[in-house]
């Protein structure tokens, strides 16, 4: 059973990482805040007697359902808020365009490092992300920024590791297409 | 994975390394604050046994179904009532309609169990 030390050390460690999840799913800082905290507060409330090994799995899940029913009760204000909601992109409302900093410069040949102290390529990165479907953004990150392995990714997710790799592959393809066509292209990364 | 799609993947990865480490000074504090009105809700063991129990029944009971779960058990314990009390009136209805028409059979007559039984149903007391 986790004390109240171990859990805040444990959230402590998780939120920042946390609230970048919900932000590139709702796109909306005070929105994926609120999200991150419902996340915590249903995590203390009802698992707060489970041991610290299985902390990282369920705060995971929790999440991932929180900013699907975030976006379940969006997509039904939108219903009857707009009439014509139907047939417009689901993700038009409440976007921030993460593009709409970047200037027309090519950033094509500088060195990534130099090119990640920019924040045009970071948002160009982020808004690349955002654009992915929700799974596929799921498995990318966890299987490339938190560097979980495919069983790890699979069990988090609560899917195959064939789906995870297939998520996965979309995902990079999808990103790599992305990045080129804003000019970021292969470069010496070491 | 081919070259650019790992090239791909360590180019976020940093990007979004690069976030982490200079989120706003504004944002850690709303996150630390989130946190702590999350921790506000731990309740230590002792206390868990017996507070916790109760407060995970009540919020059993604010379940969405819970409500719609408990109509629909009301209503068949009430329709099986009903249903049981309407088929011993019908009982003895059909058996009066018999007799006061005569139509029940002559070995109705010879069996003492029935003769008892409508004795009984006449006065229950």
């Amino acid at each position: 059973m986790a004390s109240r030390a171990e859990l805040s050390q444990f959230l402590v460690d998780i939120e920042k990482r946390a609230y970048r999840h919900a932000r590139l799913a709702v796109q909306h800082e005070d929105t994926a805040l609120d999200l991150v905290q419902d996340a915590m507060l249903k995590l203390v409330d009802k698992y707060q007697d489970k041991p610290v090994e299985e902390l990282p799995m369920l705060f995971h899940r929790i999440l991932q359902n929180v900013i699907t029913d975030h976006h379940r009760r969006q997509k039904v204000r939108n219903f009857w808020v707009l009439p014509f909601s139907l047939f417009t992109k689901e993700d038009d409302d409440d976007e921030v365009d993460l593009l709409s900093t970047v200037e027309s410069e090519s950033s094509y040949g500088q060195d990534p490092r130099k090119m990640l102290g920019n924040q045009q390529t970071i948002n160009i990165i982020e808004a690349g992300l955002a654009r992915l479907p929700a799974r596929q953004r799921e498995a990318f990150l966890l299987r490339y920024w938190e560097e979980h392995d495919v069983a790890t990714t699979a069990a988090l997710m609560g899917c195959s590791e064939g789906s995870v790799k297939t998520h996965c592959a979309r995902a990079n393809a999808s990103l790599t297409q992305w990045l080129s066509e804003h000019g970021i292209k292969e470069t010496d990364h070491d | 994975m081919t070259d650019s799609h790992q090239h791909t993947a360590r180019l976020v990865k940093a990007a979004l390394d690069h976030r982490l480490e200079n989120e706003s000074e504004r944002l850690q504090l709303r996150l630390a604050t989130a946190r702590q009105s999350a921790l506000s809700q731990y309740k230590p063991a002792e206390e868990r046994s017996t507070w916790w129990k109760v407060s995970h029944v009540l919020h059993l009971a604010q379940h969405p179904f819970a409500y719609s779960a408990s109509a629909c058990l009301l209503t068949l314990a009430i329709g099986a009532g009903w249903w049981m009390t309407a088929q011993d009136t019908q009982d003895q209805v059909d058996v009066d309609t018999q007799l006061l028409t005569d139509e029940l059979p002559p070995h109705a007559y010879l069996d003492e169990q029935f003769s008892k039984w409508l004795e009984d149903t006449r006065n229950p007391s």
